[in-house]
């Protein structure tokens, strides 16, 4: 059974499903978002893309590489 | 996930090294890399150093790593601000380089396309050569304004990944005359020998840098976007993905090969026959933009 967790990119929010005991970068694979150009806050704070997600969590992706 | 020094929670995965840091230990980590860098490249007590700022991540961490720096070494930074008029995007980075800069109590000189060659960016861009027209006549400027504050070096923000990039670039486009360069950086009369001290630092850790230490750098997005760069940068970041480190290994490899290609090289610093500015060529890349730009 899935669980629901919150995507915030910039201004947008979203919710996704993801397998249980997915991590951050799983969820980075899942929509196609590749982690060495992002950073990520889970729960409002910094973390690694390597942390466990659980139902309800809040991810903000946050772009690290300038366009141009 | 836990630091693997401290055992505090992680920020970062250093996947090249294969180590987890906590806050704490990634700035210290970061700051350490680029001082060692700004101490390989060699500036003095006494030196005055210009900074090309224009409020993102890379140029606000070169700033703060520099003042940090000057005030052990003992050295004075101005920084150069360039407005191209970029409307709706430079004015909003200009502003948070201003006050970032106030904050530091480092003076800020602005320089304006407009002023300089009489029209901004948006006036003369079409046909998508904005990032050709922006990256010539940015350098002539900077260099311009640096030399006439006396400027004995000037810093940008490139990080591993701009540097990665422009290796890349250069050998997909068979631009060997600039390949040497990038390597072997031209000197000379009128020209400011430029410095990179973030150029050890993967794009993705100065951001995180700029995050955790609150420079409150602009991440606003320049609307002129340069399709081969991007093509390029996301080619690396899906092969660094897979393969950890490859960044470092493209610049050690072009570093090993870089003394073995400037016998190669026909530039030569020359002096530009129209307006006087150091350039590689008679007429340099400046004056021949604006002579095109001069006919439309």
């Amino acid at each position: 059974m899935s669980i629901e967790v919150q995507i915030i990119r910039g201004k947008t929010l979203s919710l996704i499903e993801v397998e249980p005991d997915s991590t951050i970068a799983d969820l980075m694979e899942q929509i196609g978002v590749n982690r060495e150009t992002v950073l990520t806050r889970l729960n409002d704070e910094v973390a690694v893309e390597e942390e466990r997600l659980k139902g309800g969590d809040v991810v903000e992706i946050i772009m690290a590489i300038s366009g141009g | 996930m836990r630091c693997v020094k401290c055992k505090e929670k992680a920020v970062y995965h250093r996947r090249y090294s294969g180590q987890m840091l906590c806050k704490e230990h990634f700035l210290e980590y970061f700051e350490r890399k680029v001082r060692k860098n700004i101490r390989k490249i060699g500036i003095k007590r006494g030196d005055s150093i210009g900074i090309g700022l224009s409020g993102g991540k890379d140029s606000m961490s070169t700033l703060q790593m520099l003042w940090k720096s000057s005030k052990k070494i003992g050295f004075e930074l101005t920084c150069i601000g360039v407005d191209e008029g970029i409307d709706g995007y430079r004015e909003e980075t200009l502003a948070v380089a201003k006050a970032f800069t106030g904050e530091l109590d480092v003076p800020f000189e602005v320089v304006s396309f407009k002023e300089t060659y009489g029209r901004t960016l948006d006036e003369m861009a079409d046909n998508g050569n904005a990032c050709t027209y922006c990256g010539v006549l940015r350098r002539r400027l900077l260099n311009e304004k640096a030399r006439k504050l006396g400027m004995d070096k000037l810093a940008t923000g490139h990080n591993l990944d701009d540097e990665v990039q422009a290796v890349m670039m250069n050998y997909l486009r068979g631009d060997v005359e600039r390949l040497i360069r990038l390597g072997n950086p031209i000197s000379g009369d009128g020209f400011v020998g430029r410095i990179k001290p973030l150029s050890e630092m993967p794009e993705k850790e100065v951001a995180l840098y700029s995050l955790l230490t609150n420079l409150g750098s602009s991440s606003s997005e320049c609307p002129y976007s340069q399709s081969f760069r991007s093509t390029t940068r996301d080619f690396i970041n899906q092969l660094e993905k897979a393969n950890p480190g490859i960044k470092f290994s493209v610049m050690r490899g072009y570093e090993k090969l870089s003394p073995h290609l400037k016998s190669y090289s026909r530039s030569e610093l020359l002096k530009c026959s129209n307006c006087g500015e150091p350039s590689s060529q008679e007429v340099c890349n400046a004056c021949k933009i604006l002579k095109t730009l001069s006919k439309k």
